[in-house]
C-alpha cells in the first residue's frame, strides 16, 4: 500500500467531494486555458493580419479606425483620398510598394475590397477555383466569404453600399462576376470579396482613368475648378449610357455601343480599353475624379518606421498608421476587459483551491485516528505530511488534466461548429502558458495542502489513540 | 509486581544467558503536567514472555505502552527496548524501530475505514518495511478465521470480527514485541475469549514478547506474570 495508492483510496472513499473538488478545479483551469487560446489566437491572427502591412497611408482622422477599416476590415473607412497621391508614395525612396485600396460597398455583410491582385501576396492567398480579378466587375471571393453566400464560379451578384449586410441601397448597375475562389488562409482575406480598384470607383462615380488625362495633380485640379467643366466636356453620359444599360440588360447594350468587346469577353479590356475611350469620345458628365480609401505600404528601409509616417502626417493631407503600433494600442485597449475575465478565472481557481483546502482539512479531521495508527505501524512523521499532499496532487493533476481536456474539447468543439458554419479556422492547439498553468493549479493545490499535511505530521498519537 | 510460576502463554524456552532482554526500564519515570503517571518503575522483560499489566484507572497502564511504542519520553530514568532506549533515537528512527520491531492491539480496532482488510493489513506490512506478502496476509487471516472478510471494508464488520482483524494487522508484521492495549475490553465474553486465546497463542507461535493491559478479569488466568501497577504508576 503505497503512498499513492492510499490516497487514491482515500478520495474514493469519499468520492462526492473528492469530484466535487476536481470540477470546481477543472472549471477555473478550462475558463483559464480558454481564454488564454482564444486570447492568443486573436492577438495572433490580428498581428498576423496588421504584420502584413507596414503601414496605411488615408485620409485625415482617427489612425485606430484607418488600421482598423482598412487592414482588419471591421470598422467605417474614414474617408476617400485621391487616388493620384500614389504617386507621391510610389516616388518616395524608403518605401518598396504601394497598393490602393478602395472600399465602400459589402456584399451580404462581406466587404468589397478593391486593390491589386499584389494584395493577397501580403496574406499569400492562393486561387482554389477559376482565376485572380483582371477586368471591371469581376471578383474573386474569399473562403469564408464565399461558403456563407453560396456563390460559386460564373454567379453574378450585386453590391450593396455599406457593410451593415442588412440590404442597403444596391449598385444594380454594377453587377459582379464571379471570377475565382480563394483557398482558405486563416487571415482577413478569408471575409473578403476582391475586385479591382477601377471598378469600385466606377460603381461609385468616378473615373479611373482621370489621371491618365490630365498630367496636373488633383490639388491643382481642385484649385481650377477643374471639375465643373470636367463632368461636363470629358465624362458625360457615361453613367447614364454604359452603366445603366450595363446593368439592366446584363451587359447587352455594351455590345450595340463602343463596349462591344466589355460584353463579349467578360469586361475583357474594359478598363484598359474603353474607359480611356470613353474619356476621348464620351461625356462623363458625372464621373468625378478617381479616390482610394488607402494605401498599404510595404516600407523599404527600418528607417520608414521612424521617419515616413511623421513626413506624410505633416507635409500632405493624407495621415499615416502603422498597423502593429495601432494593434498594440488596441491591445493595451481590450486588455483591461480581458483581464477583468482572467481575474474572474483566477478567483475561481482560487475558489477551488480554498474548496480543496477546507476539504482536506475536514478529512484530516475524521482521519485522525488513521493517521495515528499510522504512525503506530511505522509510518514517519514524513510520510504522513507526503500523503497528505500526495492526496492533494491527486486532485488537483485530476483538476487540471480535466480542466485542460475541457477547454480543448471546448475549443475543438467551436472550431468544428466554425469551419462547417462560417469556414473560420479556430486552432485547438495548445496555448503558450498551459503548462505554466497547471504548475500553477498544482502549486496552489500543494499550497492548500500545507496546513492540514503539517497538522497530519504532527498529530499526538497518544491523545489520539486514547481517544482525545 | 507478580512474577507468577510458567502458566498458559509462557515461553517453555528460558532466555539464553547475556540475551538483549525485550524490555528493560530503569527508574522510568514519566509525567505531564503534574505529578508522575509512572514513577521510577523498574522492569524487565525477557524476550518471549507474556506480561500482563494491570491496575486501576489512572494507573498509568496505557502510558507504559506509549512509552515502550516510543510516543513518550521517560522525563527521568531509561526505557530500553531490544536493547535500544528508544529516547534517543531521532523521531524517524524511532518510528521505523517501532514499524520494525513492535505491534500494538487497541481497545478500539482503529482499522483504516476507507480500506479493505486486506489493504489494512498490506499498509501494516509496507509500514513495517516489509514486502506486501498476500500469502502471509492470507495465511494470517485464515489463522485468525476471518480470511471471509479479506475484501470486506471495516464498517461491514462486528466488533468481534473487526478486533479480530486488528490482531491479524498486528500478527502480519510478525513482530518481535505485541503491546495490547485493553484488546478485549468492548468484547462480550465469548469474542474476549477467543481475542485473548488468539493473542496469547499467535505470540506464542511466533516467539514475540507480549505485554497487555486491562482490566479484564476474563483474561488474567492467561498470564503467568503479571505487573501491578499502583495509583501513582509505581510497581
Amino acid at each position: 500500500m503505497s503512498i499513492w495508492s492510499l490516497a487514491w483510496a482515500w478520495i474514493r472513499f469519499r468520492p462526492l467531494g473528492a469530484l466535487l473538488n476536481v470540477a470546481l478545479l477543472a472549471l477555473g483551469t478550462a475558463t483559464i486555458a480558454l481564454l488564454m487560446m482564444a486570447s492568443q489566437q486573436f492577438e495572433e491572427r490580428l498581428r498576423a493580419d496588421a504584420d502584413a502591412v507596414d503601414m496605411v497611408v488615408g485620409a485625415k482622422g482617427s489612425p485606430m479606425q484607418l488600421v482598423l477599416s482598412t487592414v482588419f476590415h471591421v470598422d467605417a473607412p474614414v474617408g476617400n483620398v485621391p487616388a493620384d497621391q500614389a504617386r507621391f508614395l510610389e516616388e518616395h525612396g524608403m518605401i518598396e510598394e504601394v497598393i490602393p485600396m478602395a472600399l465602400g460597398d459589402g456584399f451580404r455583410g462581406y466587404r468589397i475590397v478593391g486593390a491589386d491582385t499584389t494584395y493577397l501576396d501580403l496574406y499569400g492567398a492562393e486561387v482554389a477555383e477559376g482565376r485572380l480579378w483582371d477586368e471591371p466587375l469581376e471578383a474573386v471571393f474569399g473562403a469564408v466569404a464565399a461558403a456563407q453566400t453560396g456563390l460559386g464560379l460564373g454567379d453574378r451578384f450585386v453590391g450593396e453600399h455599406g457593410l451593415s449586410g442588412t440590404g442597403g441601397p444596391t449598385h444594380d448597375d454594377f453587377p459582379y462576376d464571379v471570377v475565382g475562389l480563394l483557398a482558405p488562409t486563416g487571415s482577413v482575406v478569408d471575409r473578403l470579396v476582391f475586385t479591382s480598384v477601377a471598378t469600385v470607383q466606377l460603381v461609385h462615380g468616378m473615373d479611373p482613368d482621370h489621371h491618365h488625362h490630365h498630367d496636373d495633380d488633383h490639388g491643382d485640379h481642385a484649385d481650377e475648378d477643374d471639375h465643373a467643366d470636367h463632368a461636363d466636356d470629358d465624362h458625360a453620359d457615361h453613367a447614364d449610357d454604359d452603366h445603366a444599360d450595363h446593368a439592366d440588360d446584363d451587359h447587352a447594350d455594351h455590345a450595340d455601343d463602343d463596349h462591344a468587346d466589355h460584353a463579349d469577353d467578360d469586361h475583357a479590356d474594359h478598363a484598359d480599353d474603353d474607359h480611356a475611350d470613353h474619356a476621348d469620345d464620351e461625356d462623363h458628365a458625372d464621373l468625378r475624379p478617381p479616390e482610394v480609401t488607402a494605401f498599404l505600404v510595404d516600407f523599404s528601409t527600418p528607417m520608414a518606421a521612424v521617419t515616413l509616417p511623421r513626413e506624410i502626417n505633416q507635409s500632405t493631407l493624407m495621415q499615416a498608421a502603422r498597423p502593429a503600433y495601432e494593434i498594440r494600442r488596441l491591445f493595451r485597449l481590450v486588455g483591461y476587459g480581458a483581464d477583468v475575465v482572467r481575474a474572474f478565472a483566477v478567483i475561481l481557481v482560487i475558489g477551488a483551491v480554498l474548496g480543496l483546502f477546507t476539504a482536506l482539512f475536514q478529512a484530516l479531521e475524521e482521519r485522525r485516528t488513521d493517521l495515528a495508527v499510522m504512525r503506530v505501524l511505522g509510518a514517519t512523521q514524513l510520510r504522513l505530511f507526503w500523503q497528505i499532499v500526495a492526496e492533494s496532487l491527486i486532485l488537483t493533476v485530476a483538476g487540471a488534466a480535466l480542466g485542460l481536456v475541457l477547454a480543448h474539447g471546448v475549443a475543438w468543439g467551436a472550431s468544428l461548429w466554425l469551419w462547417e458554419y462560417n469556414q473560420i479556422m479556430v486552432s485547438f492547439a495548445w496555448a503558450d502558458g498551459e503548462a505554466v498553468l497547471v504548475l500553477a493549479v498544482v502549486g496552489l493545490g500543494i499550497l492548500a495542502a500545507l496546513p492540514s499535511a503539517v497538522r497530519a505530521a504532527r498529530i499526538d498519537i497518544p491523545r489520539v489513540l486514547s481517544g482525545g | 509486581m507478580t512474577d507468577d510460576a510458567q502458566a498458559p502463554g509462557q515461553p517453555e524456552t528460558a532466555p539464553l544467558p547475556g540475551e538483549v532482554p525485550a524490555i528493560e526500564l530503569a527508574a522510568a519515570t514519566v509525567a505531564y503536567d503534574g505529578p508522575p503517571v509512572l514513577d521510577a518503575l523498574d522492569w524487565r522483560v525477557e524476550r518471549g514472555e507474556h506480561w500482563l499489566v494491570i491496575g486501576p484507572s489512572g494507573s498509568g497502564k496505557s502510558t507504559l505502552l506509549h512509552l515502550l511504542a516510543g510516543f513518550l519520553t521517560p522525563a527521568a530514568g531509561t526505557a530500553k527496548v531490544l536493547g535500544t532506549e528508544l529516547a534517543t533515537l531521532a523521531p524517524p528512527a524511532r518510528d521505523r524501530f517501532r514499524g520494525g520491531n513492535m505491534a500494538i492491539v487497541f481497545q478500539r480496532q482503529h482499522l483504516v475505514q476507507a480500506l479493505n482488510v486486506t489493504q489494512n493489513l498490506g499498509l501494516a506490512r509496507r509500514l513495517a518495511g516489509l514486502d506486501p506478502g498476500p500469502d502471509v496476509i492470507r495465511a494470517t487471516l485464515r489463522r485468525l478465521g476471518v480470511d471471509a472478510f479479506a475484501r470486506t471494508r471495516p464498517a461491514a464488520l462486528s466488533v468481534g470480527e473487526a478486533q479480530r482483524v486488528a490482531l491479524a494487522r498486528a500478527l502480519v508484521v510478525e513482530p518481535k514485541i505485541l503491546l495490547a492495549d485493553e484488546p478485549t475490553a468492548s468484547l462480550d465474553d465469548r469474542n474476549a475469549d477467543t481475542v485473548a486465546e488468539l493473542l496469547t497463542q499467535e505470540a506464542e507461535r511466533l516467539g514475540s514478547t507480549l505485554v497487555m493491559t486491562t482490566h479484564d478479569a476474563r483474561v488474567r488466568e492467561r498470564f503467568a506474570q503479571r505487573l501491578v501497577l499502583g495509583d501513582r504508576g509505581g510497581a
